[in-house]
């Protein structure tokens, strides 16, 4: 009995340790994503300034966008907490990035797979070794692999 | 046993009850459910890692990494089910071994095994999908249901 004592007491404190999060790492993360220095020959003004709207928003905490002449991708990762919301805070964010490029077609996702692929697009435009006609071709194929269902 | 068939019992086999009851070993209730909980946690830790492989080293979504990690785990679950590992699992953790998907990798190889000296035809043919095949059934069914009930609320209820 006294062992599941000891156990049950364990097991809150990594509870409780576990829900205090970290804010300052966050912060940092948040004010690293907005920085934009990539050599591309595409303008890359909307991805910007989608970043700096998402920013406003608490639950996220990091943010890749790319964008071409004609459609604008983002991806973010959330707290963990939002993830139970994740389907409502989605819908919310595509109007609302919708709303401010009327012009482009806009691609949100909060999908892993889809953050990173446009991570790794991100460094290739930072060393400046793609061409327009790559860039779309790389961004078509995240928005497919986006669009895939199970 | 239900307290209405209890009396209806003679008043020796009432007693017996009392008896037997006084002398039974107490299930660890609470331990159990422990167990259960820290071994089907550790099942789902280990399944999110592959899920987690697959989006990093392969061409999967969150989306539709679900399906190769089920796949794996119910592989692995077949090995170990074959090398007499999992039954030890199942003993410690009960039904935190059972409820993830390793458990129906489990029934069905368990079945298997148990049905091989049946012959191949009708001992593993027909006895494989003997504990997994309820699984399947009734899945496949409350699935149907789920997917009725919200087609109605989605079309006709307007949302």
């Amino acid at each position: 009995m006294q062992r599941i004592i000891v156990i049950i007491i364990a097991g809150m404190f990594f509870l409780l340790f576990g829900c205090g999060t970290d804010t300052s790492k966050e912060q940092q993360a948040k004010q690293d994503s907005t920085i934009d220095n990539s050599n591309s020959q595409i303008d890359q003004e909307p991805s910007i300034k989608a970043k700096k709207t998402l920013n406003e928003h608490e639950g996220i905490t990091e943010i890749r966008s790319v964008n071409n002449t004609k459609t604008l991708v983002v991806a973010v990762k959330v707290n963990h907490d939002e993830r139970f919301t994740l389907k409502s805070l989605e819908k919310k964010m595509t109007k609302k990035l919708k709303d401010e490029f009327p012009k482009l077609d806009v691609e949100f996702s909060t999908d892993l797979k889809i953050f990173l692929e446009l991570d790794k697009l991100k460094k290739k435009m930072q060393t400046g070794s793609l061409t327009e006609k790559e860039l779309n071709k790389e961004l078509d194929k995240i928005i497919k692999l986006s669009k895939k269902q199970t | 046993m239900a307290d209405k068939k209890k009396k209806n019992l003679p008043p020796n086999a009432q007693e017996y009850q009392a008896f037997q009851q006084q002398r039974e070993v107490k299930r660890p209730l609470l331990k159990n459910c422990l167990k259960a909980f820290f071994v089907g946690g550790l099942i789902c830790l280990i399944g999110q890692l592959i899920s987690t492989f697959y989006i990093y080293y392969f061409n999967f979504t969150e989306q539709t990494a679900g399906n190769p990690t089920t796949a794996t785990l119910i592989f692995l679950t077949m090995l170990l089910t074959g090398f007499g590992v999992y039954d030890r699992i199942g003993q410690f953790g009960g039904a935190g071994s059972a409820v993830p998907v390793t458990g129906f990798g489990n029934a069905v190889i368990s079945a298997a095994i148990e049905h091989k000296t049946e012959g191949f035809i009708l001992g593993v043919g027909g006895n494989i999908f003997k504990v997994a095949g309820p699984v399947i059934v009734y899945g496949v069914f409350s699935a149907f249901i789920v997917a009725l009930i919200k087609t109605i609320i989605i079309e006709w209820g307007g949302f």
